[in-house]
């Protein structure tokens, strides 16, 4: 079984422990594919009690859409790209960053191949103001993912080709 | 999502008295995704044709490359002037359109002006002018939903 058949497993299990996010605008379609933890597929659905979710899932849509990002790969430190891949990087998680709310969201998770994202845990920013912080929301992610995904790590590359097959630029 | 869940997502745009606050951040979410992508595909076209850096981008804008890099990761604090001077930096030009959401059709900029009731609305406040400017009745729009952002970009000249 594939790691492949195991997202598509969580998906169809009863009840669902991850889901596909889908756009919601009319007419749009996904390109890349992103699989949500039930938290994060329960906040990112309307209607939203502030702005921060809203935006959230517009920054989500970016990339299930298919759409341009910016992408920090190592050595790069660009604290400004959509999607940052976190040190060290044999962690093997990545960030999401949604800047335009107030507070500031961070969404957390990893490939599970290329061109395909499981997000799994979120967290405000100002809340991640130490690094402690930092590697706490990196544990977590990784504990969330071995309870999904106990045979298959998140997967790795050596170029950001590895897991965004095109549509991005490197800051 | 099935085609009535989106419906139902677009809903509320329409029957409620104001936007609920979480959906106006959402289509602010996706205008400022759609113009960093137009910013971020002109430069990484160019970029790749070895047309441009980002340290030649900053000196015909007046700026430095690191606020070049800055800009180019994340379009969170863009201004419309920041938009005009990145792509006029790289010889572009935004062209705009928009997209009816009611009838989700798209409608192009030079389009809008002659949609019917506009016309009619024109018609009423002046007739006279109505009648020396020729103005014709606009076609009915096609109800195809596009999917392509409503900014393209035209190269200038």
């Amino acid at each position: 079984m594939s790691i492949y058949d195991e997202l598509l497993a969580r998906v169809n299990e009863t009840p669902p422990r991850l889901f596909e996010l889908q756009p919601q605008m009319p007419g749009s379609l996904a390109v890349r594919r992103m699989f949500l933890s039930e938290e994060l597929f329960l906040r990112t659905r309307a209607p939203w009690e502030d702005e921060s979710f809203g935006y959230l899932l517009s920054v989500l849509e970016k990339f299930v859409e298919g759409r341009m990002i910016s992408l920090r790969f190592p050595p790069s430190k660009n604290v400004e790209a959509n999607l940052a891949l976190l040190d060290p990087p044999e962690e093997r998680i990545w960030e999401i960053r949604s800047r335009e709310s107030d507070p500031q969201l961070r969404v957390f998770g990893g490939f599970a191949k290329t061109n395909t994202f499981v997000a799994l845990t979120w967290d405000q920013r100002p809340r991640l103001d130490s690094e402690e912080a930092w590697k706490f929301a990196i544990k977590d992610c990784q504990a969330k993912w071995r309870r999904l995904f106990p045979a298959y790590p998140p997967h790795i590359g050596t170029h950001p080709n590895d897991y965004v097959s095109a549509k991005y630029l490197l800051v | 999502m099935t085609t009535s869940q989106q419906n139902t997502f677009l809903s509320d745009l329409f029957t409620r008295e104001s936007i609920p606050i979480g959906k106006l951040a959402y289509f602010r979410g996706r205008l400022s995704n759609r113009i960093h992508e137009l910013v971020l595909e002109a430069f990484a076209h160019l970029e790749a044709a070895g047309g441009i850096t980002r340290a030649d981008l900053a000196r015909r804008i007046g700026k430095k490359p690191e606020q070049i890099t800055r800009w180019l990761g994340n379009p969170g604090n863009w201004e419309s002037d920041t938009v005009s001077d990145l792509l006029l930096g790289m010889g572009f030009e935004p062209r705009l359109s928009l997209i009816d959401l009611r009838k989700r059709s798209f409608i192009a900029a030079e389009e809008f002006a002659q949609l019917p009731s506009l016309t009619s609305l024109r018609a009423a406040n002046d007739p006279q002018k109505h009648a020396e400017e020729g103005l014709a009745t606009r076609p009915q729009a096609q109800n195809t939903f596009q999917r392509k952002p409503e900014l393209a970009v035209a190269q200038a000249s």
